[in-house]
């Protein structure tokens, strides 16, 4: 619809079997956390300062507000808010990392145990510790919710073991502690003070994080305060975080401009309009689950061809739908991982850089000299319907005519009914589920039931590696080379969530990896 | 008088019943699995897909799905969302009173704008007011009611900034922040409704000042005044009456478009929700309220009748 | 039925060849003998180049449009208009005039598809309702009633949710929403036209049913159902725009103007606001085109005529409820010979405002009326008596009606000089007025004692209880029996007979000097109708009230009046004291008017008075009644006729009434009774 041209291609469910996103800078040795000293002595009374960040909070686009993480129904769009106040065992970066938070480590001893060493000395806002009991209890408590944010997620849980005073052990019914890795920085580590659970947690929320709920007005704000006791409050340079109402679309930069907030989201399409004004400074959030990509069924002719998939792969002008439809903010998209990623094999950047000729050669070669008709489904959102119509020109120069199918019921049209051969996916996914969801056969998303052993193998091994392990980037690396050769899919960009902020904030950045940006609060300052 | 509500309130019944069998089988006909959603999407497993279709009893016959949603419904259970897993009837009442805040409010758009600019041009046709409201009301029954809503977005809420460009804020929130919210959604579904009413009511007001009645009271001496607000009006608003009745309906399916642009969390964008993600409950329980709410504006027109026409009464 | 004389005619006296109910295809051409001139009106030939144009561009799309509308300029994007780009280019640096007369296909071709599908569902649907009835109907209203129920948009998104959004999908969806509302109409139609004789007719011969409603109701429905298509198709534009505004429009690149709109909203609405311009402003223009067509057939269909151009400056135009008066030069003060009258009305000439300029229908009109006398004023329908004595009042509406000469002279003062305030007062306390319907002339919306009670306080500062005890008392004065619970009784809960004395109490509110009844009798039942008399007749004795009583009922008038005024095509032709006019009239219309009354000659009133009444505009020269008069001579038809004295308070219209002979009733009709009158009340 209309207004929610990024939302579209968001996770409307949580996809992601594991919501992961990863690493640049490989978790700096979580056991030999630094920070640990000196938890409580930072002063409440620190650098201030608001930043008020808008928000969808009228549930046009979500479900409604709760600040109980097991009360919310879709997965990870409470964690705007929900991340300043529980916060995470481990703290995710923007760039893609872990840091030690409520845990100073996490150590994957086999593929189907983790152990965890939390921090000690933290407490909860209300002032009860966060012992190694609370976070068990709390874990639990997500698993067991009735809620369907966790239970899938959580369901591999099969035990936790209290095995001294801030160290548990996580036991898993499955080998899949390297998917399950990143849940410990995510929703479902959050641990709710078990003195409050049996409390009013929707209006008085108690956790751990960098701050505590203020005041929330339906459908207008949810204010925070800076936490004193949080354990490093003394990095939080903020006194105030404040979501403000806002619906997604072009009323985020009427937001900014009427100084309701000083920090939003913004539509790409306004990107040009916002650059060309001084006041704000404009920034992206990238991950690899904001993938706009084309999952196609290698069962029939002539995309059962990998030539033919290649001349289509090699016929798209990437840069140029950047330009157009991303207004230069995305990154054409070559391989699983975006090039900055540690996974990201160098040999694939350019693999299939715009050459007509050559996709006509391939055309050629596959018995298609002439081309062949073809539909794409897409899902009625602006940017794949422009992107879609750009692709359509361009495969129209090599023979392929091809005719867009809009589809208000994109799973059940493309991989049910199967009404097109490929389409322009809404569905995100990230970690291992890049691979397990369109790869292997098992899911729904597996469209045309594509089965391949090997690739089979090195998901089910990625499944059980910490993400950091440099086996794991071995095989990585191997998956994608064999992906992208096999053209098994054709990947067009990666879109980013956009940022504008008033000049005034500094420190702007965002975590991308969930289904809504989650703002990384330890970098934040306003003024100066 | 109580005779007739009930007789209306009875013959709601088969319509309800054909209106939902409507929706249910129509839903039921669209491709696909409505299972699938609930299982995870594209993500998820035949087996999970399996397990929602035998916990949601997708496997029955449609005709024992639709007697066992029936049966529930009539205890004002309405299913859970397919997507979110919540109560469709809690998110119904949620979300009612949005959407009956900004009919309402746009009904009263329409009848401020409308009524005036109808008797007045009734009064004096052939006249400058008149033909400025003529031309109000041709131009008002053409323009598609989105693009007039951008237009109206763009100069009062980008341009000026004068109301917010979307949004919602509960009215038990702030009621200043609701009028300000609702102002251009209001005004975008009340112009129309006022160019309609404008334009029926001009013709009403034309007739009834040419009827032997009014004749009789300008005879009789009347003033001005008596005649056209005595007289004129209170027989001229009978079909006007009708015209709004069926209006405030269409005012609640312009609300799904204008609900959408606005971002105001109302039936209409849960309904379009619902439609786009094949999100059965929803849809069925949103069309199920959209009908009863039909039935009662008709209801409420047929009581104001019985008001203005007194042969009503008695029949 | 309406009498062409009555309110209805007023609005188009010329006109009075078509009756304003005149239905189907065959009333609508008869209107157009020539369908060039109903073409040349600019209500309609502006809208219908427009679409014109629309479907031109949309049939030629490929030889008109300047550019590829899918040829995209990457490097180009949202370029504002210029001589490159006529109406510029669009986000993906498409040439949007191009795209705009491409996306014309898909806008036209949705709403024919989608009213031709709707009809066809809707044809099959209320022919079958509407023919047979019974359960079948009954079945398919309560279908048709399901789809009503749905808001409109509503149903059309499920629809395109379960069929897709291609153009022919769009077109089912909306069918589906407007059908259920043409299918009522044609069943009502049906019905309306089922229940006309010449169907139960053809039923009775034998006929089979699918050729009647072929052959019968058929064309009879599609006459109404033009003006709905042509609503119903700017309205389905409207909806495909609003469903491909909501994403659900044809899949691009081709593009419908719906869908244009929101891509520009979607991609530009900052940074290119232009963008949303063309679009809007065609899918505007031309559900613009279909309803302003829609109207101006309607208006066609059920009106006799609105364009009538009105003669008078805006300006000088008059206010509601006081007729206008343009005197060229104000009369004198007459010398009238005698006692003064209570009402002289001199040389009144009215005219209305017609299609091709002003009609004077009535001309030089001139009589008196004395205090408790009681004058009859008769003709035939049309010849302008009803005018006439609305004119008094100055009850006429303007427009079309303006008094352009003469004057009316009411205890001395000109009431056509009149303002409205001061005429307020004079209708109701010197002058009231009881018209021909009471049920029409009663409001239905309000209770007997309501009215009454009001048409005192109109005058009198009165309590409401004190007006309410005055409105018992008047209701007891015209005779009706238990006043008291009338009083909150509404006029269609009382007879005709009772309603018409409630009108004439509601004139005695005020104590008025004059009553002017308009054909009092003439909706009423012969034993009502000689009550009512009755009545009229005592109010003129015990109250002194003088009475001018217009009748077509020569009859009736015998027994009642002191004088006569006979009028015909807008002028009085006759002017005598009842008897001597009975016993020798002066002008063989009162000759020929006195011989058609049955039961008193041999010969049938058809005999003697064929023909018709010339209409406004159609007099004939010299005398106006020459062509029906049987002792016409040459000079009769040329030149204009003058009334002139032809003894005591007698005046005629005839050149020739020295010479001739016309013989009258000889004795004053006391052989008239109202029972008489039974079968010659001729059909209004």
């Amino acid at each position: 619809m209309p207004l929610q041209s990024h939302a579209q291609w968001r996770p409307r469910v949580a996809t992601c079997f594991v919501a992961t996103a990863v690493l640049v800078g490989v978790l700096a040795g979580c056991g030999s956390g630094k920070p640990g000293s000196a938890p409580s002595s930072a002063s409440p009374s620190g650098p201030g300062g608001t930043v008020s960040i808008t928000e969808d909070l009228g549930g046009t686009s979500s479900e409604p507000v709760t600040f109980d993480p097991t009360k919310s129904h879709v997965p990870m769009v409470q964690n705007p808010w929900d991340m300043a106040i529980y916060s995470t065992l481990l703290r995710p970066t923007p760039s893609g990392g872990y840091l030690p938070e409520l845990a100073t480590s996490a150590t994957i001893v086999d593929p189907r145990t983790i152990a965890v060493q939390l921090r000690p000395g933290v407490v909860f806002s209300d002032g009860t510790p966060v012992t190694a009991l609370a976070v068990k209890q709390g874990i639990l408590r997500n698993r067991d919710s009735k809620a369907s944010a966790f239970q899938a997620i959580l369901q591999d849980v099969s035990g936790i073991d209290v095995t001294g005073d801030s160290a548990i052990t996580i036991h898993l019914s499955a080998p899949v502690a390297g998917a399950f890795y990143p849940l410990l920085a995510g929703e479902e580590s959050f641990i709710v003070s078990p003195a409050a659970s049996s409390g009013d947690l929707n209006n008085h929320p108690v956790g751990a994080g960098p701050f505590v709920l203020q005041q929330y007005v339906p459908d207008q704000k949810i204010v925070l305060a800076r936490n004193p006791r949080y354990w490093d409050a003394k990095d939080i340079r903020i006194s105030e975080l404040e979501y403000v109402n806002t619906a997604p679309g072009p009323q985020q930069v009427n937001a900014l401009e009427s100084n309701l907030a000083n920090v939003s989201q913004i539509p790409i399409s306004d990107v040009p309009a916002v650059r060309s004004n001084s006041a704000y400074t404009v920034g992206t959030a990238a991950a690899q689950t904001q993938s706009l990509w084309m999952p196609v069924c290698k069962s029939t002719a002539p995309l059962n061809l990998v030539p033919v998939r290649q001349a289509l792969s090699y016929a798209i002008d990437r840069p140029a739908i950047n330009a157009a439809v991303l207004k230069g903010v995305g990154e054409p998209q070559w391989a699983l991982w975006p090039q900055g990623s540690i996974y990201f094999p160098a040999q694939l950047r350019n693999y299939y850089a715009y050459n007509p000729q050559k996709a006509q050669q391939l055309l050629a070669q596959a018995g298609y000299p002439n081309g062949f008709p073809l539909s794409i489904l897409i899902s009625p959102s602006p940017v794949i319907e422009q992107a879609a119509t750009i692709i359509q020109q361009e495969w129209k120069a090599i023979g392929v005519k091809a005719t867009l199918v809009t589809s208000s019921n994109f799973v059940n049209d493309l991989y049910i009914r199967k009404v097109a051969p490929l389409g322009i996916n809404p569905e995100v996914r990230g970690g291992v589920a890049v691979l397990t969801g369109p790869y292997q056969p098992g899911s729904e998303g597996d469209l045309c039931n594509f089965d391949n052993h090997s690739l089979d193998a090195i998901a089910s091994q990625l499944s059980s590696l910490a993400p950091q392990n440099p086996k794991a980037i071995d095989l990585w690396r191997q998956a994608q080379t064999y992906v992208v050769q096999n053209a098994l899919s054709i990947w067009l960009e990666f879109s980013p969530y956009v940022f504008a902020s008033s000049k005034k904030v500094s420190g702007v950045q965002f975590l991308a990896q969930y289904a809504l940006p989650v703002p990384y609060y330890w970098s934040l300052s306003v003024g100066g | 008088m109580v005779r007739l509500v009930l007789l209306r309130l009875l013959s709601v019944v088969p319509v309800l019943l054909v209106a939902s069998s409507a929706v249910f089988l129509l839903l039921a006909l669209v491709p696909g699995d409505p299972a699938v959603t609930l299982a995870g999407g594209a993500d998820a497993t035949p087996q999970a897909v399996a397990h929602v279709r035998s916990q949601l009893h997708l496997n029955d016959p449609l005709i024992v799905q639709y007697g066992r949603w029936l049966g529930h419904a009539a205890i004002g259970n309405l299913g859970n969302s397919l997507e979110t897993g919540q109560s469709v009837a809690r998110q119904i009442s949620e979300r009612f009173p949005v959407t009956l805040g900004l009919v309402i409010a746009a009904a009263l758009v329409g009848l401020l704008v409308g009524v005036p600019l109808g008797i007045a041009s009734g009064v004096r046709p052939g006249r400058t007011v008149d033909a400025g409201a003529r031309f109000f009301s041709t131009l008002g029954l053409a323009v598609p009611g989105f693009w007039l809503a951008i237009i109206l977005v763009s100069v009062f809420a980008v341009h000026w900034r004068i109301f917010p460009s979307s949004g919602y804020t509960g009215i038990s929130t702030s009621f200043v922040g609701w009028l300000k919210c609702i102002t251009l959604p209001a005004v975008t579904l009340g112009l129309l409704v006022a160019a309609t009413l404008a334009r029926q009511l001009r013709a009403a007001v034309v007739d009834a000042l040419d009827t032997p009645y009014v004749r009789t009271a300008w005879a009789k001496g009347g003033t001005r005044r008596s005649v056209l607000f005595r007289h004129a009006l209170k027989n001229a608003a009978m079909p006007v009456v009708t015209v709004f009745g069926i209006q405030l309906g269409f005012l609640l399916g312009s609300a799904v478009i204008v609900e959408q642009i606005f971002s105001i969390p109302g039936l209409g964008s849960y309904m379009l929700g619902g439609i786009t993600a094949h999100d059965l409950p929803v849809v069925q329980g949103v069309a199920i309220v959209f009908v009863v709410f039909q039935m009662f504006t008709s209801l409420l027109v047929d009581i104001s009748y019985t008001w203005l026409n007194p042969k009503v009464r008695v029949a | 039925m309406a009498e062409p004389e009555g309110p209805s005619g007023l609005t188009g006296p010329a006109d009075s060849v078509t009756t304003r109910n005149g239905r189907g295809m065959a009333a609508f051409m008869a209107r157009h003998r020539r369908p060039t001139r109903f073409l040349r009106r600019p209500s309609v030939a502006l809208p219908l180049l427009w679409l014109v144009l629309v479907m031109v561009g949309a049939a030629f799309a490929p030889l008109i449009s300047p550019h590829d509308p899918n040829v995209q300029d990457l490097l180009h994007p949202d370029a504002g208009p210029g001589t490159r780009h006529l109406l510029g280019t669009d986000d993906l640096g498409r040439d949007v005039a191009s795209r705009l007369i491409y996306g014309a296909r898909l806008s036209m071709q949705v709403p024919f598809e989608t009213v031709s599908i709707a009809l066809a569902i809707a044809l099959v649907i209320g022919l079958i309702a509407g023919f047979w009835q019974g359960w079948i109907d009954y079945v398919l209203m309560r279908v048709t009633d399901a789809g009503l129920a749905f808001p409109p948009l509503v149903l059309a998104l499920a629809v395109v949710a379960i069929l897709g959004s291609s153009a022919n999908d769009v077109a089912l969806a909306i069918a589906a929403v407007i059908a259920p509302g043409f299918a009522r109409f044609i069943r009502g139609q049906a019905l309306a036209v089922k229940q006309e004789s010449f169907i139960e007719a053809s039923s009775a011969i034998g006929s089979a049913p699918l050729r009647i409603m072929v052959t019968r109701i058929l064309p009879n429905v599609m006459t109404g159902l033009i003006v709905q298509i042509a609503i119903a198709l700017g309205g389905t534009l409207l909806a495909e725009s609003g469903l491909a505004f909501l994403g659900l429009g044809p899949p691009p690149p081709a593009s419908s103007w719906g869908s244009m709109l929101r891509e520009a909203y979607d991609n530009s609405l900052l940074t290119h606001p232009w963008s949303l311009v063309p679009s809007g402003v065609a899918i505007a223009l031309t559900v613009l085109a279909f309803n302003t067509l829609g109207d101006a057939i309607r208006d066609n269909l059920t009106t006799t005529n609105t364009t009538a151009k009105p003669s008078v400056p805006a300006r000088a135009r008059n206010r509601r409820g006081l007729t206008m008066v343009s005197r060229p030069q104000v009369p004198v003060a007459p010398a009238a010979p005698g006692a003064p009258a209570l009402l002289e009305v001199r040389d009144l000439t009215i005219e209305f405002d017609g299609e091709h300029g002003p009609l004077r229908i009535t001309d030089r009109v001139s009589f008196d009326v004395r205090p408790g006398r009681m004058v009859g004023l008769v003709g035939e329908s049309g010849c302008g008596k009803t005018v006439s004595s609305l004119a008094i009042l100055r009850l006429l509406p303007t427009p079309p009606a303006r008094i352009v000469g003469g004057s009316i002279r009411f205890e001395g003062r000109d009431l056509l000089d009149a303002d409205f305030a001061e005429m307020r007062h004079i209708r109701g306390c010197g002058i009231s007025m009881v018209f021909q319907d009471p049920l029409a002339s009663l409001n239905p919306a309000l209770t007997v004692g309501s009215q009454l009670v009001e048409a005192v306080r109109l005058h009198e500062k009165v309590s409401r209880k004190a007006g309410r005890d005055r409105a018992l008392r008047l209701l007891e004065s015209v005779h009706i029996p238990d006043p008291g619970r009338r009083l909150s009784a509404y006029p269609h809960q009382l007879s005709g007979g009772m309603r018409q004395r409630v009108m004439i109490a509601m004139a005695l509110a005020c104590y008025p000097k004059l009553l002017i009844a308009d054909e009092p009798t003439t909706a009423l039942d012969v034993t009502v109708q000689a009550q009512i008399v009755e009545l009229l007749l005592e109010l003129r004795e015990t109250d002194d009230l003088a009475v001018l009583f217009v009748t077509h009922d020569l009859a009736l008038i015998s027994e009642l009046s002191d004088e006569i005024v006979v009028m015909y095509a807008g002028q009085v032709v006759e002017q005598a004291p009842t008897a001597d006019l009975f016993s020798r009239p002066a002008h063989p219309y009162t000759a020929a008017l006195l011989a058609a009354q049955p039961g008193v000659r041999s010969p049938g009133p058809s005999a003697l008075l064929a023909g018709h009444v010339p209409p406004a505009g159609h007099h004939p020269d010299g005398c106006r009644f020459h062509p029906r008069c049987p002792y016409r001579e040459e000079a009769c038809q040329i030149g204009s006729m003058e009334l002139s004295d032809v003894g005591p308070s007698r005046s005629s219209r005839c050149r020739r009434h020295g010479e001739l002979d016309l013989s009258g009733l000889g004795e004053p009709p006391a052989v008239l009774h109202h029972a008489d009158l039974a079968g010659q009340r001729d059909e209004p």
